[in-house]
């Protein structure tokens, strides 16, 4: 893809703010996932692996240019959330602990990923840790977005 | 992804639309903002600043073609919001004014005007407006490429 700057042609790519509705994955790796309505969250629900299991992964297509991001995911905080740790390509990039000893809705965010070549990228939520005092593996999220921040 | 079309050299990236979660914000400049659920209202919620301050400010970053665009919110039916600025790389575009908010989908009067393109940052600013509050609600912000 070429963009134009100035007066001459040069390549760039992708959007700088990307909003994902929690749905629309590219692949579930493992697990069963779901929407859930709840009055108690915003959106009126969110999607989330009722499987309940180490390791459940959700995938999602994107487009990213070389740049610095930032992604965020809105969810609800309980004492039966998983850490979700952040796959780009395979590679984790950061996690978010979801765990709370009460629920509330909350904004996770995990800032400076870095996107050394620009291109179609597949971003994954995964499962794969949890807190000392969670008691489950559940990753629960009403919207994700990820935005270029340099 | 297209490619621009507005004349025949100009070839440009990204899409026409651009949905941004109000939430998603790059940076708070001022005042203190929150996510707020309650089933009166459609998606369940809407975030706001709860501070309710004159100059609270909340920015976004979003990659943006050479153009012009309109903004273009989605908004809880409440009558207390304030009046807001909308800035583009800190330079006021448009300013908001809903006495009353009666419909859903609410429009800022002027266009932007995106100069060059490449990543932006988007910035919505309280001023008080009717009934003296300074609220400013969203439960989605939508950017349009008008051409």
């Amino acid at each position: 893809m070429q963009g134009y700057a100035g007066d001459k042609y040069t390549t760039m790519v992708g959007e700088g703010h990307i909003s994902l509705m929690p749905w629309n994955y590219s692949a579930i790796t493992a697990g069963t996932w779901v929407w859930q309505a709840s009055a108690n969250q915003a959106f009126y629900g969110s999607y989330n692996n009722s499987s309940n299991a180490q390791n459940d992964q959700i995938d999602y297509k994107v487009y990213l240019d070389v740049g610095t991001y930032t992604f965020t995911n809105l969810t609800i905080l309980d004492t039966s959330r998983a850490i979700i740790t952040l796959l780009i390509d395979g590679g984790s990039v950061g996690t978010v602990d979801c765990y709370a000893a009460t629920a509330y809705n909350s904004i996770k965010s995990i800032s400076g990923i870095a996107i050394t070549t620009a291109g179609l990228k597949t971003i994954s939520m995964k499962a794969a840790s949890r807190h000392a005092s969670a008691t489950q593996w559940y990753i629960y999220s009403s919207g994700i977005s990820l935005y270029r921040t340099a | 992804m297209a490619q621009g079309t507005t004349n025949l050299v100009h070839k440009d990236t990204g899409d026409g639309t651009i949905v941004i979660f109000p939430w998603a914000y790059s940076s708070i400049t001022a005042g203190t903002w929150v996510a707020s659920v309650s089933a009166s209202y459609n998606f369940n919620g809407f975030y706001y600043n709860s501070s309710n301050a004159i100059n609270d400010q909340i920015d976004y970053k979003a990659y943006l073609t050479k153009g012009v665009w309109s903004t273009t919110l989605i908004v809880p039916n409440v009558g207390n919001m304030g009046k807001v600025h909308l800035l583009l790389d800190s330079d006021t575009q448009s300013v908001l004014e809903p006495h009353t908010i009666g419909s859903l989908v609410i429009g800022f009067p002027n266009a932007l005007y995106v100069p060059t393109t490449g990543l932006h940052t988007l910035s919505f600013l309280c001023k008080m407006g009717y009934g003296g509050y300074s609220y400013f609600y969203s439960q989605f912000i939508v950017l349009k490429r008008a051409n």
